[in-house]
């Protein structure tokens, strides 16, 4: 019992202990926040001993971009509809998640950096059955929660529209005949084709008009994202963006090849 | 699909044993930060002075009456904003993100466990304490030396089942990204590509981690019945 005691009470002490502590490396830090379920934006790897390791372009531009604004990158990964959130309350200085440049969103984005379309992805088995964004209309059609993917969804499917909270859970949905079709980003939606037989490209793209993908920044912090945009003009320019993404195409290739 | 969950555990044992401890460790504090702040919050509720009862009231009301999801991102988003949380990594842990997960869920289990411990004192006769009082000895003596040491052998079995609960309740947690079981779980299914497998293997891990705790629960709680007879 004294034992219990005390032990309680040292972890009361080391709880008080740390949360005054710290607190002032913050300003050099360059803190990302990010959803890993997302190939080839961000993705997980497991090394040899079984640790994670955050992949994937958009973790690559993130390295870049510490690198260039001399600070150290810090990047925490959450549950995707939870990031613009913790943003609006700083927990991160920007979000890098192949975020869709919305306006709707209230932060504050930068330059577009990657393009891409929107698309739906089917199981085998319905090939021949939607072939137009119309033929949506009606069918079990899903897209992750709190994405864009998921308003394309309610638009083009109408009430029988489906938001799931996981990518994966999706994928599953979609293999098991939950669902009719996913709308995803056409880079995400490649790389669950190319290692899933049974799942395949509607043929057809989903009209959206704000079709890129862009950090965001906390409404008001104009002078980070103006240095970002820099920093990104020239990524675009030295074609090093594009290489991006091709290496992690490459490496989400490799992985599933395994 | 039996073959392809055993594969998966095997082959990313180290990874969901990691998950597993974050889990556990994450659970038991929780429990027993909880039963801290439960007993003060039970000895509050049978206060004598309305305004201290009425706070433990309702502290306990919105708790029990809320998602421990919700309750969860108000003290992330919420507590943040009003405590700098050391920015340092204990064990592949972020504290940014584990403390405020640690503070919900021994605010959320200290309500449960209150009702539990104010129920456990109640649950002793009457009379029990009107014998203690005539015998001289005042409200806290009585408590101390009559009351707890009876209350306490139904107390202590029902924290153990709480933590039970804990276990499986903490399976939320993955949505502030910390890398318990269904953080893992995720992790994997990314990786592998095979989704339902993955939520077999972290069924098998939870399963097993409740058993365990259940049996010891048990074997603690024949111990304090003998202690006594």
């Amino acid at each position: 019992m004294k034992k219990g005691l005390i032990l309680l009470l040292a972890m009361a002490l080391m709880l008080s202990g740390v949360a005054c502590g710290s607190g002032d490396a913050k300003a050099e830090t360059f803190h990302v926040g990010t959803s890993a379920d997302y190939p080839p934006y961000e993705f997980i790897q497991l090394d040899d001993s079984g640790n994670e390791v955050l992949v994937g372009a958009d973790i690559e531009l993130a390295k870049i971009l510490a690198e260039k604004l001399g600070k150290e990158l810090k990047i925490t990964n959450m549950s995707f509809d939870g990031l613009l959130g913790s943003l609006a309350e700083g927990q991160f200085d920007c979000v890098i998640a192949g975020l869709t440049n919305d306006p709707e969103r209230e932060v504050l984005f930068s330059d577009n950096y990657f393009a891409r379309n929107q698309v739906c992805i089917i199981h085998s088995d319905s090939a021949g059955t939607i072939e137009t964004v119309d033929d949506m209309a009606g069918l079990k059609i899903a897209g992750q929660t709190g994405t864009v993917q998921e308003t394309l969804a309610k638009e083009y499917a109408g009430e029988s529209a489906i938001a799931v909270q996981n990518f994966n859970d999706m994928i599953m949905m979609l293999q098991g005949g939950q669902l009719d079709g996913i709308v995803s980003d056409s880079d995400v939606a490649e790389g669950f084709v190319a290692t899933n037989a049974d799942l395949m490209l509607a043929p057809f793209t989903i009209p959206y008009e704000n079709d890129a993908v862009a950090i965001a920044f906390q409404l008001g912090n104009q002078e980070l994202c103006d240095q970002v945009n820099a920093i990104l003009a020239e990524l675009k320019e030295d074609g090093t963006i594009e290489q991006l993404m091709a290496d992690a195409k490459a490496l989400q290739e490799e992985l599933a090849a395994e | 699909m039996i073959v392809k969950v055993f594969d998966m555990l095997i082959d990313y044992a180290p990874y969901f044993w990691k998950g597993t401890k974050v889990t556990v460790l994450l659970s038991l504090n929780a429990v027993i930060l909880g039963a801290a702040l439960a007993a003060a919050l039970a000895f509050m509720k049978m206060s004598k002075y309305k305004v201290v009862s009425k706070v433990a009231a309702v502290y306990i009301d919105v708790i029990r009456g809320t998602p421990l999801i919700v309750q969860l991102w108000i003290v992330y988003l919420q507590l943040s904003k009003l405590i700098a949380f050391p920015d340092v990594i204990i064990g592949g842990v972020d504290m940014t993100r584990y403390l405020p997960c640690l503070i919900a869920l021994t605010m959320n289990s200290g309500a449960y466990v209150a009702e539990i411990i104010r129920g456990g004192i109640q649950s002793v006769e009457k009379g029990q304490t009107e014998a203690a009082r005539s015998l001289g000895m005042n409200h806290w003596m009585s408590m101390r030396l009559v009351i707890l040491p009876q209350a306490i052998r139904t107390i202590l079995p029902a924290i153990g089942n709480e933590l039970v609960t804990m276990i499986k309740e903490t399976a939320i947690i993955q949505y502030l990204g910390i890398a318990d079981i269904m953080y893992a779980r995720n992790t994997v299914a990314t990786i592998t590509y095979s989704i339902l497998p993955s939520y077999y293997v972290a069924a098998i891990i939870y399963l097993l981690l409740n058993i365990v705790s259940t049996r010891g629960i048990r074997v603690w709680e024949r111990k304090l019945q003998k202690a006594y007879n």
